[in-house]
This record gives C-alpha cells, sequence and structure tokens, in this order.
C-alpha cells in the first residue's frame, strides 16, 4: 500500500509532532506509545524484526481495542525482512472524529505449512494518540 | 652560547629519565535496549485423532503441541494463543458443527500451568517457552478423512 503525497503532508507534520513532543521516542517504540497530532490522523513508525535466521515475510496490521480491523495506511503492509534485520514501517491512522484513539499495530507472521497445526505469532504494540486543537 | 655548548646541552637533557606519567581516560558507552518482545516458533504443532474420530487435538495421540520461544525485554507483556475459527484446509464436511479451543503451558523464566487460550498471562523478562495445543472437536459424527491444518495465534502484547 502507497502513501499518497496528500497523505504524507499531514502525516509528516503529525509525525514530527509527536516526535518533538516528547523527550525519549517513546511514541516511536514498536510496542507502547502515546501519539500527539495536530491533524485528523496519526502516525506510528514500527520496526518489525526478524529473530530468525532466514528470511521472513511479515505482514503489519492495525486494530483496535478490541482487535478489530481499522482501515489505516501502512507502508509497507507485506515486507520480507532478512535474517536478524528489522525494518521501518510507517502507519498512518485516522482519528475518525475521535479526539483520542486506542490502537494496537500488529506484526504478524506468514507460519510454516508444513504441519497440521500452524502458529501465526502477533506481536502487537499498543499505541494511544491524543489530538490537539 | 656556541654551537658545541648548546648540542651538549640539548643531549643531557634527552639523556635525562623521563619524569611522565601514564594518563587514564574514560571511554564512554552507551545502549538502549527497548522493551519488546520476540516470538520464535520452534516446532509447530500435530494434530492427532481421538479413537472415536471426533476430535482432532494436539493432545490425542499422535499429537504434538507446537512450541514457541518468547523473549520479553519487559515486565508489562502479555501471551495469550487465539484458537481458530476454522480449518485452513479440509475435507468437505471437516468444518460442519465443529468447536475449536487452543490453551497453553510456559516454562522459563515465566511458569505457567495449562492455561485457555484466551487468558492473556503476564510475562517475566527473560526467556519463556510457550508450549501450545489445539482441539478442534466434531459435535455430531466423526471427522471425514482427509488432510486437516489450523493455525493458532500467539500473540504477545
Amino acid at each position: 500500500m502507497r502513501v499518497t503525497w496528500s497523505l504524507r503532508v499531514p502525516a509528516l507534520l503529525a509525525f514530527l509532532c509527536a516526535a518533538t513532543s516528547q523527550a525519549s521516542a517513546q511514541s516511536m517504540t514498536p510496542m507502547r506509545g502515546q501519539v500527539k497530532s495536530f491533524t485528523d490522523q496519526f502516525v506510528v513508525r514500527v520496526f518489525p524484526g526478524n529473530p530468525y535466521k532466514h528470511r521472513i515475510k511479515v505482514d503489519v496490521k492495525v486494530y483496535d481495542e478490541t482487535f478489530a480491523p481499522i482501515d489505516a495506511k501502512v507502508a509497507p503492509a507485506a515486507t520480507t525482512l532478512a535474517p536478524e534485520d528489522n525494518r521501518g514501517v510507517l502507519v498512518v491512522v485516522p482519528f475518525e472524529g475521535r479526539r483520542e484513539r486506542k490502537v494496537r499495530i500488529c506484526t504478524e507472521s506468514i507460519p510454516f505449512n508444513t504441519q497440521a497445526t500452524r502458529l501465526r505469532t502477533q506481536v502487537c504494540g499498543r499505541f494511544i494518540a491524543y489530538r490537539l486543537r | 652560547m656556541s654551537f658545541p655548548f648548546r648540542a651538549a646541552v640539548i643531549m643531557a637533557c634527552a639523556a635525562m629519565p623521563s619524569t611522565s606519567r601514564a594518563a587514564d581516560a574514560i571511554v564512554p558507552f552507551t545502549g538502549l535496549v527497548t522493551a519488546t518482545c520476540i516470538l520464535t516458533v520452534g516446532t509447530p504443532g500435530l494434530l492427532g485423532v481421538n479413537s472415536d474420530l471426533t476430535t482432532l487435538s494436539s493432545s490425542a495421540s499422535g499429537g504434538v503441541p507446537g512450541n514457541v520461544a518468547v523473549v520479553a525485554t519487559g515486565s508489562s507483556f502479555r501471551v495469550s494463543a487465539i484458537a481458530p475459527t476454522g480449518f485452513t484446509i479440509a475435507p468437505p464436511g471437516g468444518d460442519d458443527n465443529v468447536s475449536f479451543s487452543a490453551s497453553y503451558a510456559a516454562n522459563g523464566a515465566t511458569t505457567l500451568g495449562e492455561t485457555p487460550g484466551s487468558t492473556a498471562s503476564q510475562l517475566n523478562v527473560g526467556l519463556t517457552t510457550v508450549s501450545v495445543n489445539m482441539s478442534a472437536q466434531k459435535a455430531s459424527g466423526a471427522m471425514p478423512a482427509g488432510a486437516y491444518a489450523a493455525e493458532v495465534i500467539v500473540r504477545c502484547e
């Protein structure tokens, strides 16, 4: 999924605001974070990592507090990771009229497909975003 | 001062034992470990079938639980195992009237007895090995013959 330019500008502003409003890069951590945005959307960058010794494919998906999917822009939504590597993924989430929004951003692995019971791993970060006016 | 005398003074000074001392310097190192959770699938599971052919389970004879290594660097993370809602591979009729369940146990940094998959359990910092079981039970009739596959989601959040 590609982030269009019209989306990139407010997204970049929101990202810069979030990055500069906190002493540490707390909103950028993969598992927990707070984001403040002046726009009607906010941005989080997560870094899926590959602990294996071989290449893997991962998906990044966005859910709300009840694990219902959210129509967020994820770039790239699916990516291949080299062994023991990580890659930044940009997630743009709309507030949809809310003043605060809690989301889960999950990195999901593609499971092995050779056995009867396949295990899909899901590492989810919890993020809360506030819309400033 | 004549040249020979000046040269003699310089040579004498050079020949004197040095009194310089070793100096200590502090080289600072910094590092950062972010709070995160790493899941590594060790072995996928295998489903066995019970004697009356109504249940496919990793706990049944011939079944093997799946194993996932969980490394947590923070103490605020929880693990759970989400049961599938259907088979990803099944023969015709294989999905009919089937209920799925998942459970897990853990040892290592965190020790847990057999726990329902929907229960999120707190993880301690360190390496925990999670053993995952799943079961698919048919309410009526026997499981039709064929290959079955299902996915359990192991979640760390």
